[in-house]
């Protein structure tokens, strides 16, 4: 009966040690790296819908790159909705200090518990632009992508391996796999808004 | 006397609850994220474009508030003074300011997607790529992200990422280490 007693106490302790492996395994598998939020998100109505304003000192021939950057996110399947609007959260074209930001992007949280107020991104007009891929200029579509990742709250990345993500946090002339989103930036967003 | 300690008692605990329900609805203070796509920067891209390149101490740092006239926007800077240590590239004095992105001043609070500078503390030994920015007058990492490099013993350099690099025997590059 003794040796029941141990053998049971035995399979206790396993028991306890397998839970506790799994229950790491748990925390640092799915997708650890995968995707970075803020923890912050938009949060008006459902689905959330995201205003954005082109301003006039966006080029026409870069209008429809923008849009295309929007509906690749507004395709990701989950709970909100970039619109185009005359008015609302701004994209414009401006000359920067910064010489190596190719874009920036400013998130406004107010007295309001983490929600979003306002969200803006400048493009650098320091830099040579284009919308159809030119491997010497940077592409709206591909930086426009990675800056609508911001508005909805993911973060950069940075490691090695994240570099085929549209929120990996820097880019190149001529890149445009951006515009593509990963299956990575996808999960990231559906975390945060639900699908 | 009983009854007087049980009435104070429960005052007590209705203030102290009020207080924590106000501070609670109040949320937190007012923030401005700032998310930045940087050009991609290699080690050459770094020591060229560099005015500045040293290793150095972390000693102590002060907030203030930039308005930014590009884009309007009223920024914090946190400006930590620095002890070279090494000095790769250009001259620095003994109590170097270099301005950095994100901090917290009364009731803004400006953080910096990029992680490089934001859990800095006095004592942090790092390696720094610096150019002096007119509008902020003061020398800045090139790249909040790219820029700044935590020093480890054996003159290994480690960016934010966790990639590794060694100083080059003949410039002040870094090349990764394999």
């Amino acid at each position: 009966m003794t040796g029941g007693k141990g053998y049971k106490m035995r399979k206790k302790f396993l028991a306890l040690v397998a839970f506790f492996v799994a229950a790491m395994a748990g925390i640092s598998a799915p997708n650890a790296q995968a995707y970075y939020n803020s923890g912050h998100h938009w949060d008006y109505g459902n689905p959330t819908r995201v205003s954005v304003y082109m301003h006039s000192s966006i080029l026409p021939a870069w209008v429809p790159a923008i849009s295309h950057a929007m509906s690749s996110w507004n395709q990701a399947g989950a709970k909100y909705r970039f619109i185009a609007g005359s008015q609302g959260h701004e994209v414009r074209l401006q000359y920067l200090s910064d010489p190596h930001a190719l874009a920036i992007t400013y998130v406004r949280e107010g007295w309001n518990n983490n929600r979003i107020t306002d969200r803006d991104t400048y493009i650098n007009s320091r830099f040579s632009w284009d919308v159809n891929g030119d491997p010497n200029k940077y592409d709206v579509e591909n930086v426009m992508a990675h800056e609508f990742g911001h508005w909805l709250m993911l973060n950069d990345l940075y490691s090695g391996g994240d570099y085929w993500k549209t929120m990996y946090g820097s880019g190149a002339p001529g890149e445009t796999y951006k515009r593509t989103l990963h299956s990575d930036d996808i999960s990231g967003i559906r975390a945060i808004y639900g699908i | 006397m009983k009854k007087r300690t049980i009435i104070i008692g429960l005052a007590g605990v209705f203030i102290i609850g009020s207080l924590i329900a106000i501070i609670a609805l109040r949320g937190d203070k007012p923030t401005t994220s700032v998310s930045k796509l940087e050009v991609t920067l290699t080690p050459a891209d770094l020591a060229k474009e560099s005015q500045i390149v040293l290793t150095g101490r972390f000693i102590s740092s002060n907030v203030r508030e930039v308005f930014e006239k590009d884009t309007g926007e009223k920024m914090i800077y946190t400006d930590w003074q620095v002890e070279p240590q090494e000095v790769w590239k250009g001259t620095a004095s003994k109590k170097l300011i270099v301005s950095i992105l994100g901090g917290e001043n009364g009731n803004l609070v400006v953080i910096a997607d990029t992680q490089g500078g934001q859990n800095l503390k006095p004592g942090d030994e790092r390696l720094l790529y610096l150019y002096y920015r007119d509008d902020l007058q003061a020398y800045t990492p090139l790249s909040t992200m790219q820029a700044i490099f935590t020093a480890l013993p054996g003159n290994i350099f480690r960016d934010e990422a966790g990639t590794e690099y060694a100083k080059t025997k003949l410039t002040n590059e870094i090349e990764k280490v394999q």
